[in-house]
C-alpha cells in the first residue's frame, strides 16, 4: 500500500484505538506534506507574496482528497496534523538553536531566502512550554491553539477537527491566546 | 492554580468583558468581582493580553515549511542515492538540502557532497534540460571549480547532483582567520576570477557566486561550488538557451547576492557574475557591505539592488566626518583583520580598487567589466603596480600611472597630462561653434589622440619590464621620443606637436635652452607648411614663452606673448576663452609683466571666463585663485581671501570636496588665516585637510601639497612647536629627495626651508650649514646670479646675523642685494634692505639700521598703508628701532 490509501488506514486504524498506527502515520504525513508545499513553492518568483498558508492548507487538502474517509475520519486528520505539526516545529526550533549555539562546522549551505528570526524560533519553544502548563488548565482550549498556531487550521476546520461548534472553539481561542500571550510576556 | 469552579468563574466572565468595551467593561468587571481582588486582577490582565498583539498571533508559515523539509531530510540520512549512499547531512536550505555520502558498492573510499533538490520534476522538458545542463556541467574541470561527478534523479523524481566533496571555510572566513592582509585576499580571490573566466569560456554562468559557495582548503586552495546549478533549477525554457551564455530568467537563491538584473527578473548574462564577483571582493577586501543600510523587506532589498549606489570601500575606514563608537569599533576590528592601520586601508581603498569596485558594480550591466577576463587583468595591474582599465580616461591615466611608477619623470608627464586635458577641453569649446570650427576640433581631436599615443609610446619603450635590463633615464626616452618625431616629417602637423610636447618636457625637467631650442623647431616646423595653423602656432608660442620665462629672457617671453595674443585677437576674438588662457599665462610670472599688469591680466582673464563659462565653472575657479594670488601679494588679503573661498566653493562643488583642486583652495585660505587674521586654528584645520586630501589622491609630489606642508610647518613654528615643524621640513625634503634625487631645484628650496627651522628653534649652527647646502646646490644649478640665490643669501646672512658674525654676513647681504639689482634695477632688494636694517640693530647701531629700514619700507609700501605681512612687519621693526633710539638718547 502506497500513498493515500496507506494514509486512509492507519488514520481508520488509529481512530480505532491502534498506538502504532500515530508513529507509522506521521512519516507518511511528513511526506505528503512536504512534497506538496515544496513543489508550489518552487517556481514562485520572489517579487510574488509567498502566500505559504495557502500552500500549507493545500498540502492537508491533497492529503485528504480521497473518498474513502469519512468526515469524521478527515476531520480527525486535521487534529493529527496539528500534532504532528507542533512536534515538528519544536524539534525543528531546539536543534536550530542548537547549531546556532554550538558554533557548527561550517558547511555546504543552499542559503534560504525567508530568513527566519532566531527570536521566532525560541517563541516556538515558549508557546509549547506554555500550551502544556494550559493543558493542565483546560485541555480543550489549549487543543485549539495546537490545531490554530501549530497546525495552521481556521477557527472553522478546528472547531471540525475537535468536534466542538464554531462559537466555542472561538471563544476558546479567544480566552486562550489571550492567556497564553499573558503567559509569554511575564517570562 | 486555580480549581476548575474558578477556571469557569472566570472563563464566563471574561468572555463577557472581552465583548464589552471601556466604562461598560469596567461596570461589568466591578459587579461581577465584587471584593475578590485577585479574580478582578486575573481577569482585568487577561483583558489588557486581549487588546494586544503577541507571539501567538504571529505567522509562522515559513518556518513551518522549513520544519518539515528539515525533518523530511533528516529521514534520508543512511538511504541511498543513486550509486551512494548518505553518511551525514552538511547543510540545508529552501532548494535542498547537501549530505556527505560515499560509495553506496564499497567499492573504494570514496566521499562526495549530494545535493539533493526539494522538488521532483514534473514534465519530460524538465527532465531533458537538467541532462544537458548536467553535461555541460560535468565537463567543466578546473582546479579551483569543484566537479560535479554525476547526477540524477532519485525513485520518485527529485534531481540530484554528486559532486567533489570539498572540506574548507568559506572565503570570508578563511581570510579572517588568517588576518589576510588586502594584497593577499586579491591574491586568493585572483583564483575565484580565474574559475568563473573559464567557465563562462565553457558559455556557464555561476549565478550564485557568494561567500559560503567560495570555499578554502586547508592547503589554501580556492574552491568555487554550485556551478551553473542555480540554472538548472531556474523555470526558463531548456531549448535554445542551454548553450548561449545568456539566459533569460533568473530566479536567485540569495536575495542578498542578487545583481540588479535578477532581481527585477531580466535577462541575464555573464555580467552578472561579474557582479556578484564584484560584490564579494569588496565585502572581502572591506569587511562591509556596500549598501550601507540593512533592507527591512524583501521590497526594500530589491530597490537598494537595483537604486542603492555603492559606497566608496574607503568611506568604511573613514575617521572624521559623521561615524559613532560602534562604527569605530567595527572598523577597527576589520583593520585588525587585515593586518593594517585603519589609514592604510582607507588609503589602500580609495585609488584603484575603488575604481575596480565600483566598476564591477555598475547597475548596467554593459558598463561593468566586459568579461571576467578584465576584470582579472585590472586586478593584476593593480597587483604590479599597473594602470588598470576601469578609469574615465584611460589613456591620461595609463600616464599619470606610469609616472608612479618613475618618479623621476613625474613633474614632467603630470604636467604634460594637465596641459592635454586643457587641449581637451578648449576643443570641447570650439563644437560649440560653427560648423567650421567643428571640423577643426575634429581634427585637433584626432591629433590630440595621436599626441597622447606618442607619449605612451614613448614611455612605454622605457619601460625595463617590457626591456629588462636597461636603466633608463627621463634624457634616453626624450631622445627615442626625438627620433620617433623626426621621423614623421610626412605628417609635419602631428611632427610639430610632437617636437612641442618634447619642449614642454624638457620645461618641466627644468632643461630650458633645451627647452626653447626645440620649442622653436616646433614653430618652424609648423610655419613651413605654409598653411595658417592658428591655433596651434598660439599654443607653441606661449609654451616657448614659457621656457623664455624660466631662461629669465623676460622681453622675449613678453614679445612672444604679445606676438601670441594679437594672433588670437584676430583668429578667436577677444572675448574668446582661449584670450583668458593666454592673459593668465602672461600674468602668472610676475617679472615678466611687473605686478600691475599682471593683475590686470588675471582680472580680465577671470571676466571673460565668467562672461564664457559662467560663475561656477572650474577654469572660472582657477583664474579666481589667480586673481586671489595677486591680490595676497598686493597686499590685500581679505580680497584674496574672498577670492580663494569662492574658488573653494566652485570646485568643492564640482569636483566634490576631497579634489586636490578643492585642497589647493583650502591651503591657500590657510596661508591668509595664518599669516593675516592670526587664526592658528583654523589655519591648521585648513592646512591639515587640504594636506589630506592631497594624501589620500596620491598628491604628495604635487607643489600645493609642499607649498602646504611648508605653510603648515611655518604655522607651527609661529605656534612655539618648533619640534612638529622640523618634522614637517624633514618629510618635505625626504619627499623631493625620493622623487627629484638630490641634486634638483625643489630639493635646494627644501634644505633652506629645513634650515629656517632651525633657525627658528635657535639652532644657527645647523640652519648656517643647511643653507650653506642649500646655496651650493643653488649655485651648481641655476647659476651664482640666479635671483634664487640671492633669496638663500638673505637667509644665510640671518643665521650669521644670529651668530653674530656680522661681517660674513654683510657679505652676504651685498652680494644678495647686487643679484637683485641686477635683475630689477636699482629700485629693488626690499628684502636685502631690511635684512641689513636687522644686522645693525644687532650690532647696536640704531641710527644706521632705522636708515636701512626705511629704505626698505619706502621701496617696498612708499604711501605706509599696506597691509602686506611683510609691510606690517617691518613697519612694527622701525618702530622699535625708534624706540630704541629714543631710549639711547
Amino acid at each position: 500500500m502506497t500513498g493515500n490509501s496507506e494514509i486512509t488506514v492507519l488514520l481508520q486504524a488509529h481512530a480505532a484505538g491502534n498506538p502504532d498506527a500515530m508513529n507509522r502515520l506521521i512519516p507518511l504525513v511528513y511526506d505528503e506534506m512536504h512534497k506538496m508545499a515544496r513543489g508550489r513553492l518552487v517556481g514562485e518568483r520572489p517579487d510574488h507574496t509567498l502566500n505559504s498558508t495557502a500552500l500549507v492548507h493545500e498540502a492537508y487538502l491533497k492529503l485528504l482528497d480521497f473518498n474513502r474517509i469519512d468526515w469524521q475520519g478527515k476531520n480527525h486528520f486535521y487534529a493529527i496534523a496539528s500534532q504532528v505539526m507542533r512536534n515538528l516545529l519544536v524539534d525543528y526550533a531546539v536543534k536550530q538553536n542548537a547549531e546556532k549555539r554550538g558554533g557548527k562546522n561550517y558547511k555546504v549551505t543552499l542559503k534560504n531566502s525567508h530568513v527566519t528570526e532566531e527570536t521566532d524560533l525560541d517563541e516556538i519553544i515558549s508557546i509549547d512550554i506554555a500550551l502544556k502548563k494550559l493543558e493542565e488548565i483546560d485541555e480543550r482550549q489549549a487543543k485549539v491553539i495546537e490545531c490554530r498556531f501549530f497546525g495552521g487550521l481556521t477557527i472553522e476546520e478546528a472547531a471540525k477537527a475537535l468536534g466542538i461548534s464554531e462559537p466555542t472553539a472561538n471563544r476558546d481561542w479567544k480566552m486562550a491566546r489571550a492567556w497564553l500571550n499573558r503567559e509569554l510576556n511575564s517570562e | 492554580m486555580s480549581n476548575s469552579t474558578t477556571w469557569n468563574k472566570l472563563k464566563r466572565i471574561f468572555e463577557i468583558a472581552a465583548e464589552l468595551e471601556g466604562n461598560d467593561r469596567m461596570q461589568y468587571l466591578n459587579e461581577e468581582c465584587g471584593d475578590n481582588r485577585a479574580l478582578y486582577d486575573e481577569i482585568f490582565s487577561l483583558l489588557e493580553s486581549h487588546d494586544q498583539m503577541g507571539a501567538i498571533d504571529k505567522e509562522i508559515d515559513s518556518i513551518r515549511l522549513s520544519a518539515i523539509s528539515s525533518a523530511n531530510e533528516e529521514r534520508l540520512i543512511g538511504q541511498k542515492i543513486g550509486n551512494y549512499k548518505t553518511v551525514q547531512k552538511i547543510g540545508s536550505g529552501g532548494m535542498g538540502a547537501v549530505f556527505l555520502a560515499e560509495r553506496a558498492d564499497g567499492q573504494f573510499e570514496h566521499k562526495v557532497a549530494i545535493k539533493l533538490m526539494h522538488n521532483p520534476f514534473v514534465s519530460d522538458r524538465e527532465m531533458d534540460r537538467f541532462k544537458a545542463e548536467r553535461q555541460i556541467l560535468a565537463r567543466l574541470q578546473h582546479e579551483h571549480i569543484a566537479r560535479l561527478l554525476d547526477g540524477g534523479l532519485t525513485g520518485d523524481g527529485h534531481p540530484f547532483f554528486v559532486m567533489e566533496y570539498v572540506q574548507g571555510l568559506p572565503i570570508d572566513v578563511y581570510c579572517n582567520k588568517h588576518k589576510m592582509t588586502i594584497r593577499e585576499r586579491l591574491m586568493l580571490f585572483k583564483e575565484v576570477i580565474g574559475a568563473v573566466e573559464y567557465a563562462h569560456r565553457s558559455l556557464v554562468i555561476h549565478r550564485d557566486i557568494k561567500p559560503s559557495n567560495i570555499l578554502v582548503t586547508n592547503n589554501g586552495s580556492v574552491k568555487l561550488l554550485d556551478f551553473g546549478i542555480a540554472r538548472v533549477l531556474s523555470d526558463e525554457p531548456v531549448s535554445e538557451t542551454v548553450f548561449s551564455a545568456t539566459d533569460s530568467l533568473a530566479l536567485p537563491l540569495t536575495p542578498a547576492y542578487a545583481s540588479p538584473e535578477q532581481i527585477n527578473n531580466d535577462t541575464i548574462s555573464t555580467q552578472s557574475d561579474i557582479y556578484q564577483l564584484g560584490l564579494v571582493l569588496y565585502e572581502l577586501l572591506t569587511g562591509f557591505s556596500p549598501f550601507n543600510t540593512k533592507p527591512t523587506s524583501a521590497h526594500e532589498l530589491k530597490k537598494f539592488i537595483s537604486e542603492a549606489e555603492p559606497e566608496n570601500p574607503g568611506f568604511h575606514f573613514r575617521t572624521t566626518g559623521t561615524i559613532d563608537e560602534k562604527d569605530i569599533i567595527k572598523t577597527q576590528k576589520a583593520a585588525e583583520l587585515r593586518s593594517a592601520s585603519v589609514n592604510r586601508i582607507r588609503k589602500t581603498l580609495s585609488g584603484d580598487l575603488r575604481s575596480i569596485l565600483l566598476k564591477a558594480l555598475q547597475k548596467d550591466p554593459d558598463k561593468r567589466y566586459e568579461s571576467a577576463e578584465k576584470l582579472h587583468g585590472d586586478v593584476n595591474n593593480y597587483l604590479n603596480g599597473d594602470p588598470i582599465t576601469a578609469h574615465p580616461d584611460s589613456k591620461i591615466y595609463r600616464l599619470k600611472k606610469f609616472t608612479r611608477r618613475y618618479p623621476f619623470e613625474i613633474a614632467a608627464v603630470a604636467f604634460l597630462a594637465i596641459l592635454l586635458a586643457g587641449y581637451i577641453i578648449t576643443i570641447t569649446w570650439h563644437t560649440k561653434q560653427t560648423e567650421q570650427a567643428l571640423e577643426i576640433a575634429q581634427f585637433e581631436s584626432e591629433k590630440s589622440e595621436e599626441v597622447v599615443d606618442f607619449l605612451l609610446g614613448m614611455f612605454e619603450a622605457g619601460d625595463p619590464r617590457l626591456n629588462p635590463g636597461e636603466t633608463i633615464t627621463a634624457n634616453d626616452l626624450i631622445d627615442s621620443g626625438l627620433q620617433e618625431a623626426t621621423l614623421l616629417s610626412d605628417s609635419p602637423v602631428v611632427q610639430a606637436n610632437m617636437f612641442n610636447v618634447i619642449g614642454k618636457v624638457y620645461t618641466s625637467l627644468g632643461e630650458y635652452e633645451k627647452a626653447a631650442e626645440i620649442l622653436t623647431r616646433a614653430i618652424d616646423v609648423l610655419d613651413e607648411t605654409g598653411e595658417d595653423h592658428v591655433a596651434d602656432r598660439v599654443d607653441f608660442l606661449n609654451d616657448l614663452a614659457i621656457a623664455k620665462t624660466r631662461l629669465s629672457h623676460y622681453e622675449g617671453a613678453r614679445l612672444l606673448y604679445s606676438e601670441s595674443l594679437a594672433m588670437a585677437y584676430n583668429y578667436f576674438g577677444k572675448d574668446h576663452p582661449k584670450i583668458a588662457e593666454i592673459k593668465t599665462l602672461k600674468g602668472s610670472w610676475v617679472p615678466v609683466t611687473g605686478i600691475n599688469h599682471a593683475a590686470e591680466l588675471r582680472q580680465q582673464s577671470l571676466e571673460i571666463r565668467i562672461s564664457s563659462f559662467g560663475e561656477n565653472h572650474l577654469l572660472t575657479a582657477d583664474s579666481y585663485m589667480d586673481v586671489g594670488k595677486i591680490n595676497r601679494s598686493m597686499g590685500e588679503p581679505e580680497l584674496a581671501l574672498e577670492k580663494f573661498e569662492t574658488a573653494f566653493n566652485i570646485r568643492s562643488r564640482e569636483l566634490g570636496e576631497e579634489h586636490p583642486l578643492v585642497a589647493e583652495s583650502n591651503i591657500f585660505m590657510a596661508d591668509v588665516y595664518r599669516l593675516y587674521r592670526k587664526d592658528t586654528a583654523k589655519a591648521e584645520e585648513l592646512y591639515n585637510h587640504g594636506l589630506n586630501i592631497l594624501e589620500l589622491a596620491g598628491a604628495e609630489l604635487a607643489p600645493t601639497y609642499l607649498h602646504g606642508l611648508t605653510g603648515l610647518a611655518l604655522l607651527m613654528i609661529e605656534i612655539g612647536n618648533s619640534e612638529a615643524a622640523i618634522e614637517l621640513y624633514h618629510k618635505n625634503l625626504a619627499l623631493r629627495e625620493e622623487v627629484f634625487g638630490n641634486r634638483h631645484p625643489a630639493v635646494a628650496e627644501a634644505l633652506s626651508h629645513l634650515a629656517g627651522g632651525y633657525q627658528s628653534m635657535q639652532q644657527p649652527h645647523k640652519a648656517k650649514k643647511l643653507y650653506q647646502e642649500s646655496l651650493s646646490l643653488w649655485e651648481d644649478l641655476v647659476g651664482y646670479d640666479h635671483i634664487v640665490v640671492s633669496g638663500v643669501l638673505i637667509s644665510l646672512g640671518n643665521t650669521l646675523v644670529d651668530m653674530k658674525k656680522f661681517d660674513e654676513a654683510r657679505a652676504a647681504f651685498d652680494r644678495a642685494l647686487a643679484i637683485q639689482h641686477n635683475y630689477y634695477g636699482e629700485e629693488s632688494g626690499t628684502l636685502v634692505l631690511r635684512a641689513i636694517g636687522r644686522l645693525y640693530k644687532h650690532q647696536g647701531d640704531f641710527d644706521t639700521s632705522g636708515y636701512y629700514y626705511s629704505r626698505a619700507l619706502q621701496q617696498f609700501d612708499p604711501e605706509g598703508t599696506s597691509l602686506h605681512h611683510d609691510a606690517v612687519k617691518m613697519r612694527e621693526e622701525l618702530k622699535r628701532v625708534k624706540e630704541l633710539i629714543a631710549g639711547k638718547e
